[in-house]
C-alpha cells in the first residue's frame, strides 16, 4: 500500500501541467501596509514613541528653568550635544547653553543624546518583536503558511523596523523643533562656528539629522533582526542590543584601542555634532553612514541566513 | 500524480525522514493523500505527525526524502502550491492585543489568491464559518481556548483551498466545538476538498475521516481506506439467534470457535468463511435472525498496530486524563 | 542542501562586505607609493615654500598627538579633532578647530581678525592699522592650527639652527610632497631628533609636519592635511558676524605686540620671555594662579599642586620648583610661580630660569 511507481522525478509530476498551481504572492505593498498597522496597534510602540516625544519637551523646559529660573535651581546633569554640565564654573549659565533650548540645537540635541540608548533600543525591540515575538506567539507559521517567502518576510520585516527608526528619530526631532520655536521662537538659531543660521537652514540640517539616525537605527535594527530570526525570546534580543551598545561605548572610552573604534557602531554618533557647524561637513557624516550601511549588510545578510534555514 | 493504482493524490512523501540533532523524529516515511479524502493521521505523541506536516507544508527541511503537494516539489516550490493549502499546525498563532478579526485581516494580507478588495469579505466569512462572527471583534488575548482554536481554522479557511491540513483541529473544544469541527470538515469533503487531519484521538478519526494513516514512533504502521483498515482486525460474524447456547456448541462441534456475547454470537472468521458459518448452523436447525461482518473498531486495530512496535495503548490519550474520550468512542462507533 | 547553502553564501558575503567595508573606513588615506618627482635641493625648497602664497584651496587636517602631556590648563589647544581650513588665495582664511562639542573658528580677511569660541559663545575681534598690517595678521591665532602655516613657522624660525635637506618624497591627502627633514645642529640641546614637513609638489604649500623625539621611530605629534583641494572658496567663509548675543571683545594690533613670537597660544595672554633660540629655545611665563580661572574655563583646578604631584623637585640658582617630563620635553614650575618649557633637557631648564 505505501509503495509507489512512479519513478518520473517529482519536479515533472506525472499530471497534467494544468494541475499544477501557477506562482502567486500576495502584492507588497498590501504586506506592508499590513506590517505597519500591526506595529503601530501595538500599544507598547505607542507607549516607547510617546516617550521619545515627550524627552525632547521635558530636555528643552528644564534647561530653560534652569537658566532662566531662581538662582537656586541646580544643574541637572547633563544636556545637549557637550554633555558638560549646563552650568559655568562661576554658576552663571554660559549662553551656549540658552543655544540648547533653540529650535535647532534642542531637537539635534536631543537626538544626539537619545541615539546613544533609548533610540536604538526603541528599533531593537521592534526588531525583537518582528521576528522572535511573532515566533514565540507562533504567528510567525501564519506568514510562511500564507505564503509569504523568506526573504520576502525580510524585506517585510526590515520596512517595518525601517519604519520605526524613521518615525521614532523624525518624532524626536519635531518635538524638539516644536519646544524650541515655543521656548525660544526663531532666536538661537547659530551654528558652532559662530555663524547665524536662517530658518530654512535649520530645516535642512534637520532633515539631514532625522536620514542619518534612521539610516545608523536601521543598522542596529538589523543586527537586532539577525538576533531575532535566531531567538523566540523578544527580550534576549533587546538585552543584547542594550549589551552590545554598552560594551561599544566602554571600548571606545579606551585610547588604546584606537583601531578598534572604526568598527565600533556608535563611532559615528560623534559626527552628528558636525550639523551644528557651518558649514557642514560631510566626511564624518559620510564615514558614519558607510559604517551604518556595513553593519546594514552584515545584519540583514545574517538574518537572512537564519530566516531562511529556520524550521517554521 | 498518482499512485501505482491509479489514485489520484494530493500529497505524497517518499522515504521522508527527518533527524533533529541525533534524535529521529521521522523515518522512512512514504505518505499518500488521495486527492478528495479526508485522511486521519494517527499516531500518539511523539509520533511524527506534526513533524511530518510541518515537513510537508515547507517549513522544515526534510533530512532526507521527497514531497510532493498537489504535483508540486516541497520545500523546493513550495511558494507556488501554499496559496492552495490551508493548515492549522500547533496551535493556533495570533497576537493578543489585535482583535480576532484584526488577527485574521493581516494574514488575509498575506493571502495571494485575494484580492485587496476581497480582504473584509473573506475575514467575515471565514469567521463566520467557524462561529465567531460575534466574538470579531474582541481582543485574542480575551478568547477562550476553544474560540483561539477555532480561530485558528479560520485562518486556514481564509481562501478557497485544495487541500487543509489540521493538526489537532479539535485541541481544547468542547463537545459542541469538536462537532462544529466535524461539520467543517465534512463540508470541505462534500466540496471536494482534500483533508489532512492529525490527531491521537482515535475517536476523531474515525468520525471524520475515510482514509487513515497511522504513525508511530516516526514509522508509518499502516495507511489506507477507513473501511480497509477496520476490516483487516481479525474477522468476526456476529449471529443473532434466539437459541445462543445451542449455536455455540454447534459451531465448537466443528472446530469453529465461536462465544456468546449479550448481543448474539461471535465467530472468529479466520478459519471459516460466513458462508459455512451459517450453513453450519442451518443444517444444525438453530435459528438465525441476522448475521452481518463485525467491524473491530479502529480502536482495536490502532492497538494492535502500534501494539506490533511495542507501543503501549495506554499512551494514546493517557496525558490528557480529563477527556470524555470512552463516550467519544462509543459514540464514533456507532457510526 | 539549498537554502543552508544559500544561506552560508548570504551569511559569508554580506559579512565580508562589511567588515570589508569597516575596514576601508579604518584605513588611513593616501597610503600609496611615494610619488617620483623632479630632484629639488633643500635651499630651493624651502625658499620656494616660505615665498608661495598659498592658493584658494580647503582642506581638512589632522592632529596627532603623542606627545603624552599631562592633562593640564594650556594644553587644550592640542585638544581636538581635527582642523578644516579655508583659504581665497589672498588674504583671507578661515580655521575651525573642531572639538568633540564645540568649535574655534578662526575668520581673516584684509580688514580684521576674528577668532570664536562656541563653549563660551565668545568673540574676538582683531583690528590694525593699515601701516603695520603685514606686521599684525601674523598675529592672528589661527596659524597654530592650520598646517600650512604653522609649518611654514617652524620653517622659519628653525632654518638658522638646522641642518636642512630633501629626504625624497611622500603623498600627503592625497597630493604628491617632498618631504624635507630639519635636525638640530650639534650645538642644539634639545630633546628632538627632527622635524620633517611636506611641501606640496605644485604649490609648495607645506601640507604637514611630523615632529620626532630621541629613540622613538614614531613622530611625537604630526599635523597634517588628509583632504586637500585647490579650488575658489565662497567669499562669506571670510567675512564674520558674531552671533546675536555673543560676547564679544575687540582688540587693536599694537596691544599684541608684546605678546607676540609665542609658540603656545593660550600663553599669547600671559607675560612670557624666552631664553635661547631655534631647537633649545625655552619658554618662561607666569604659571596660572593657585586656584584661579586661569586662561581656560576648566582651569579652576590646582595647576600647580598637581604638577608638583606629577613632577620631580628640582632646585636652582633660581630656587626650586618641580619638573615634569614629557616625550619632547619638560617644563618646570618653581615655587615662585614661574614656569618654564622647552623642548630641552631638564638641566637647561634650570639654566635658562638661573639665567633670567
Amino acid at each position: 500500500m505505501t509503495q509507489s511507481s512512479v519513478v518520473t522525478s517529482p519536479v515533472q509530476g506525472t499530471d497534467p501541467p494544468g494541475a499544477l498551481p501557477a506562482r502567486r504572492r500576495a502584492p507588497i505593498a498590501r504586506l506592508l501596509w499590513a506590517e505597519v498597522r500591526w506595529i503601530f496597534r501595538r500599544p507598547r510602540t505607542l507607549v516607547v514613541l510617546g516617550l521619545l516625544a515627550t524627552l525632547p519637551v521635558i530636555t528643552g523646559i528644564a534647561v530653560d528653568l534652569t537658566v532662566n529660573g531662581s538662582a537656586t535651581s541646580t544643574p541637572s546633569g547633563p544636556i545637549g550635544p557637550g554633555g558638560s554640565g549646563p552650568m559655568g564654573p562661576d554658576g552663571e549659565a554660559p549662553i551656549f547653553v540658552t543655544m540648547v533650548t533653540s529650535a535647532f540645537v534642542l531637537p539635534l540635541g536631543s537626538l544626539m543624546t537619545l541615539l546613544m540608548l533609548m533610540l536604538p533600543l526603541t528599533v531593537a525591540m521592534a526588531s525583537a518583536d518582528a521576528l522572535a515575538g511573532e515566533q514565540s506567539h507562533g504567528a510567525l507559521r501564519g506568514w510562511l503558511l500564507a505564503p509569504v517567502a523568506r526573504g520576502r518576510l525580510l524585506v517585510v520585516k526590515s520596512f517595518g523596523v525601517l519604519v520605526v527608526a524613521l518615525v521614532a528619530a523624525g518624532l524626536v526631532v519635531a518635538s524638539g523643533l516644536v519646544t524650541g520655536l515655543v521656548l525660544a521662537g526663531t532666536d538661537g538659531l547659530v551654528s558652532m562656528s559662530g555663524t547665524e543660521l536662517t530658518f530654512g537652514d535649520v530645516l535642512w540640517r534637520l532633515a539631514i539629522a532625522i536620514a542619518w539616525a534612521t539610516v545608523y537605527l536601521m543598522a542596529v535594527g538589523a543586527v537586532a533582526l539577525a538576533i531575532s530570526a535566531s531567538t523566540e525570546h523578544p527580550m534576549l534580543v533587546v538585552v543584547s542590543v542594550l549589551g552590545g551598545l554598552i560594551v561599544s561605548e566602554v571600548l571606545l572610552q579606551f585610547s588604546a584601542l584606537d583601531w578598534l573604534h572604526p568598527y565600533l557602531l556608535p563611532t559615528s554618533l560623534n559626527s552628528l555634532v558636525d550639523l551644528i557647524r557651518d558649514p557642514v561637513s560631510f566626511d564624518g557624516l559620510g564615514e558614519g553612514m558607510v559604517r551604518a550601511l556595513c553593519y546594514l549588510v552584515i545584519g540583514i545578510s545574517l538574518a537572512y541566513a537564519r530566516l531562511t534555514t529556520k524550521d517554521g | 500524480m498518482r499512485n501505482a493504482s491509479g489514485t489520484a493524490l494530493a500529497a505524497r512523501t517518499r522515504r521522508l525522514r527527518k533527524v533533529y540533532k541525533g534524535t529521529v523524529a521521522v523515518d522512512g516515511v512514504d505518505l499518500e493523500v488521495p486527492e478528495g479524502a479526508v485522511v486521519g493521521m494517527l499516531g500518539p505523541n511523539g509520533s511524527g505527525k506534526t513533524t511530518t506536516i510541518r515537513m510537508l507544508l515547507g517549513l522544515v527541511q526534510p533530512t532526507e526524502g521527497e514531497i510532493e503537494l498537489l504535483g508540486v516539489p516541497v520545500p523546493g516550490a513550495v511558494d507556488r502550491v501554499l496559496p492552495h493549502v490551508g493548515a492549522l499546525v500547533e496551535g493556533p498563532g495570533f497576537h493578543p492585543f489585535l482583535s480576532g478579526r484584526e488577527n485574521l485581516l493581516r494574514f488575509a494580507a498575506a493571502e495571494p489568491l485575494l484580492a485587496g478588495g476581497d480582504l473584509d469579505h473573506a475575514v467575515s466569512v471565514a469567521l463566520e464559518r467557524v462561529g465567531l462572527a460575534g466574538a470579531a471583534r474582541r481582543k485574542y488575548r480575551a478568547y477562550s481556548l476553544g474560540m483561539k482554536q477555532r480561530l485558528g481554522l479560520a485562518s486556514a479557511l481564509l481562501a478557497p483551498r485544495r487541500l487543509v491540513v489540521l493538526d489537532e483541529p479539535t485541541n481544547g473544544l468542547d463537545p459542541a466545538g469538536t462537532q462544529e469541527v466535524r461539520r467543517i470538515i465534512a463540508e470541505l469533503h462534500a466540496h471536494g476538498v482534500t483533508v489532512l487531519v492529525s490527531s491521537h484521538l482515535l475517536a476523531e478519526v474515525e468520525a471524520t475521516c475515510t482514509h487513515v494513516v497511522v504513525l508511530n514512533q516516526g514509522v508509518v504502521v499502516a495507511q489506507g481506506a477507513l473501511d480497509d483498515l477496520l476490516e483487516s482486525g481479525s474477522p468476526t460474524l456476529l449471529v443473532a439467534t434466539p437459541d445462543g447456547a445451542r449455536a455455540v456448541d454447534t459451531l465448537r462441534d466443528q472446530r469453529i470457535p465461536a462465544r456468546l456475547a449479550p448481543d448474539g454470537v461471535r465467530v472468529d472468521l479466520t478459519t471459516t468463511t460466513p458462508a459455512t458459518v451459517i450453513e453450519t448452523l442451518v443444517r444444525a436447525g438453530v435459528g438465525v435472525d441476522e448475521a452481518r461482518r463485525e467491524r473491530t473498531g479502529l480502536e482495536e486495530a490502532f492497538a494492535r498496530l502500534t501494539h506490533d512496535v511495542g507501543e503501549v495503548v495506554g499512551e494514546l490519550d493517557g496525558d490528557e486524563p480529563a477527556r470524555d474520550e470512552p463516550s467519544m468512542a462509543q459514540e464514533g462507533g456507532v457510526r | 542542501m539549498r537554502p543552508k547553502a544559500k544561506a552560508l553564501v548570504a551569511a559569508g558575503s554580506g559579512i565580508a562586505a562589511g567588515i570589508a567595508g569597516l575596514a576601508l573606513t579604518a584605513l588611513p588615506a593616501g597610503a600609496d607609493d611615494d610619488p617620483v618627482l623632479p630632484a629639488i635641493g633643500a635651499e630651493e625648497l624651502v625658499t620656494s615654500a616660505l615665498e608661495a602664497r598659498p592658493p584658494a584651496f580647503d582642506g581638512v587636517a589632522e592632529l596627532h598627538n603623542e606627545l603624552g602631556l599631562p592633562a593640564v590648563p594650556g594644553t587644550e589647544a592640542l585638544d581636538f579633532e581635527s582642523v578644516r581650513v579655508f583659504h581665497d588665495g589672498d588674504e583671507g582664511a578661515r580655521v575651525q578647530v573642531e572639538r568633540q562639542s564645540s568649535e574655534l573658528t578662526f575668520v581673516k580677511n584684509a580688514d580684521e581678525a576674528w577668532a570664536y569660541d562656541s563653549q563660551e559663545n565668545a568673540a574676538k575681534r582683531l583690528t590694525w592699522d593699515e601701516a603695520d598690517a603685514a606686521a599684525a595678521r601674523g598675529h592672528a591665532e589661527s596659524e597654530l592650527a592650520d598646517p600650512s602655516q604653522a609649518a611654514a613657522e617652524i620653517i622659519e624660525r628653525l632654518r638658522p639652527t638646522s641642518d636642512i635637506f630633501v629626504d625624497g618624497t611622500a603623498r600627503v591627502a592625497d597630493r604628491a610632497a617632498y618631504e624635507l627633514v630639519l635636525t638640530p645642529k650639534p650645538s642644539e640641546k634639545t630633546l628632538l631628533r627632527e622635524i620633517t614637513v611636506a611641501i606640496d609638489e605644485e604649490t609648495r604649500v607645506p601640507l604637514r609636519f611630523d615632529v620626532y623625539a630621541n629613540g622613538a621611530s614614531d613622530p611625537v605629534l604630526s599635523l597634517g592635511f588628509v583632504e586637500f583641494a585647490v579650488g575658489a572658496q565662497d567669499a562669506d567663509l571670510f567675512e564674520f558676524t558674531p552671533p546675536e548675543g555673543a560676547e564679544v571683545e575687540a582688540t587693536e594690533a599694537d596691544d599684541l605686540e608684546k605678546a607676540a613670537g609665542e609658540h603656545d597660544a593660550e600663553s599669547v595672554e600671559q607675560r612670557t620671555t624666552t631664553v635661547g633660540e631655534g631647537w633649545d629655545t625655552v619658554v618662561i611665563g607666569e604659571a596660572p594662579a593657585r586656584g584661579s580661572a586661569g586662561g581656560s574655563v576648566e582651569g579652576g583646578q590646582d595647576l600647580t599642586g598637581m604638577l608638583e604631584q606629577i613632577g620631580t623637585p628640582v632646585s636652582g640658582e633660581f630656587g626650586s620648583g618641580s619638573h615634569v617630563q614629557i616625550a619632547v620635553g619638560g617644563a618646570i614650575v618653581t615655587e615662585d610661580g614661574r614656569i618654564a618649557a622647552g623642548a630641552v633637557p631638564q638641566q637647561v631648564l634650570v639654566d635658562a630660569l638661573d639665567q633670567q
